[in-house]
C-alpha cells in the first residue's frame, strides 16, 4: 500500500467524516511544519481513470469548502506511507509556503471557449463525436486523394481549426481580463486541450459573483459563447514544488 | 448562443481531466500519465516532460554505455 496526496493546506482542517477518495478510501489529514496533507491508502501505483480523476478533484473541492484554500495536487502523486509525505513537507516547506499564501483566499474559475462556436467546418460537424468526425464526418478532400492523403488532409483541417479556436480564445481572455481588471488576482494564458480552449483566473472567493456578473456584462455585450466553470481549487496557480 | 454563458455540461468532463491531470502542484515522486495501460508520459521532480520510451531509450543506452566501461576499459591502479 501506499500514501496518495490530494492536496496542502496551511490550516489543521480535517476532512469531513467518511470523505472517500481515490478507490473509496478514507481522506484522513497529516500535519507536518505546520502544515497539513490531505491523503488516503492506495494501492502502489494508481493510473488514471475518470472515476479515479473524479474522485481527486471531488476531495479538492472538499479541502477548498473546509476553511482555507487548498493547494490541490497534480494527480497521481503517491509516497511510501505518511511518514514519507511528512518529510516531503518539511524538506519543501520553503517552497510550498509562498504558494499557498499566493492562492490564499482565492478559487479559480476555469472559462472555456466550446469546440463548436468557432469554424463553420466544425460546426456542420456539431453532434459527432471527434472520431465520428475523424472517420465518417464531411469529406471534401475526396475525390484524387486516397483515403490516406485524405484522412491526413481531415487532421490538417483540424489543426487549423484547434489554431483558429486558440486564437479566439485569446481574443475573448483579453476581452474578459479588460472588462474584470480589478477582480482578477491572477490569470494564465488560453491553452487548448483535449477539444477545448480554456484560460483560467484565480479570483477572490468574495468576488466569484461580481466576476461572474462582469464576464456575463462582457458576453452579452460582444456575443461571445463561453461557459464559466468552477469555482475550484487553484490547480493552474499551484505551481510546481 | 449570444450574450449568455453556455450550458456547461458537456464541457465539464474535458475540462476536469485537463485541470486534474495536468495541473496542480506536483511534489515529490514521479506522476506517471497513462490511458488505457499505456504509458504516455512522465513527469519527473523538474517537470521535465520525457516521452517515457525515449527515456527507456537513453536508460538502456546509458547502461550499455555503463557496461562497456566496466566491461571494456581497464581499471587503472589507484596512486
Amino acid at each position: 500500500m501506499a500514501t496518495y496526496l490530494y492536496c496542502l493546506r496551511a490550516d489543521r482542517a480535517h476532512p469531513p467524516a467518511a470523505l472517500s477518495g481515490v478507490d473509496g478510501a478514507i481522506v484522513h489529514a497529516v500535519h507536518g511544519s505546520g502544515l497539513t496533507a490531505w491523503v488516503s491508502e492506495v494501492a502502489n501505483k494508481v493510473t488514471p481513470t475518470v472515476d479515479r480523476v473524479k474522485a481527486h478533484d471531488t476531495v479538492c473541492a472538499a479541502a477548498l469548502a473546509a476553511g482555507e484554500t487548498p493547494l490541490p495536487v497534480r494527480f497521481g502523486q503517491t509516497f511510501p506511507d505518511d511518514a514519507s509525505v511528512v518529510s516531503e513537507l518539511a524538506a519543501r516547506e520553503s517552497v510550498l509556503r509562498p504558494r499557498l499564501a499566493r492562492i490564499a483566499g482565492c478559487v479559480e474559475l476555469r472559462l472555456v471557449v466550446p469546440q463548436d462556436s468557432d469554424s463553420p467546418s466544425e460546426k456542420s460537424t456539431a453532434g459527432t463525436s471527434t472520431l465520428d468526425t475523424m472517420s465518417a464526418g464531411p469529406d471534401t478532400s475526396r475525390g484524387a486523394d486516397g483515403p490516406g492523403t485524405a484522412f491526413l488532409k481531415r487532421l490538417a483541417r483540424r489543426d487549423r481549426a484547434d489554431l483558429a479556436r486558440a486564437l479566439g480564445c485569446e481574443d475573448v481572455r483579453h476581452a474578459v481580463c479588460s472588462a474584470a481588471t480589478s477582480l482578477i488576482v491572477g490569470q494564465k494564458p488560453c491553452e487548448s486541450a483535449r477539444g477545448i480552449s480554456f484560460f483560467p483566473v484565480l479570483v477572490r472567493r468574495a468576488e466569484v459573483d461580481a466576476f461572474r456578473s462582469a464576464v456575463a456584462e462582457t458576453l452579452r455585450i460582444k456575443a461571445i459563447p463561453l461557459a464559466v466553470l468552477g469555482p475550484f481549487a487553484p490547480y493552474s496557480f499551484a505551481g510546481d514544488a | 448562443m449570444s450574450g449568455e454563458l453556455l450550458d456547461n455540461a458537456p464541457l465539464e468532463l474535458s475540462d476536469l481531466i485537463n485541470r486534474v491531470l495536468d495541473k496542480g502542484a506536483v511534489i515529490a515522486g514521479s506522476v506517471t500519465i497513462s490511458v488505457g495501460d499505456i504509458d504516455l508520459i512522465q513527469l519527473d521532480l523538474t517537470v521535465v516532460l520525457t516521452a517515457i520510451e525515449t527515456a527507456r531509450s537513453a536508460e538502456r543506452r546509458r547502461r550499455e554505455l555503463q557496461g562497456d566501461l566496466n566491461g571494456d576499459v581497464p581499471v587503472l591502479p589507484s596512486g
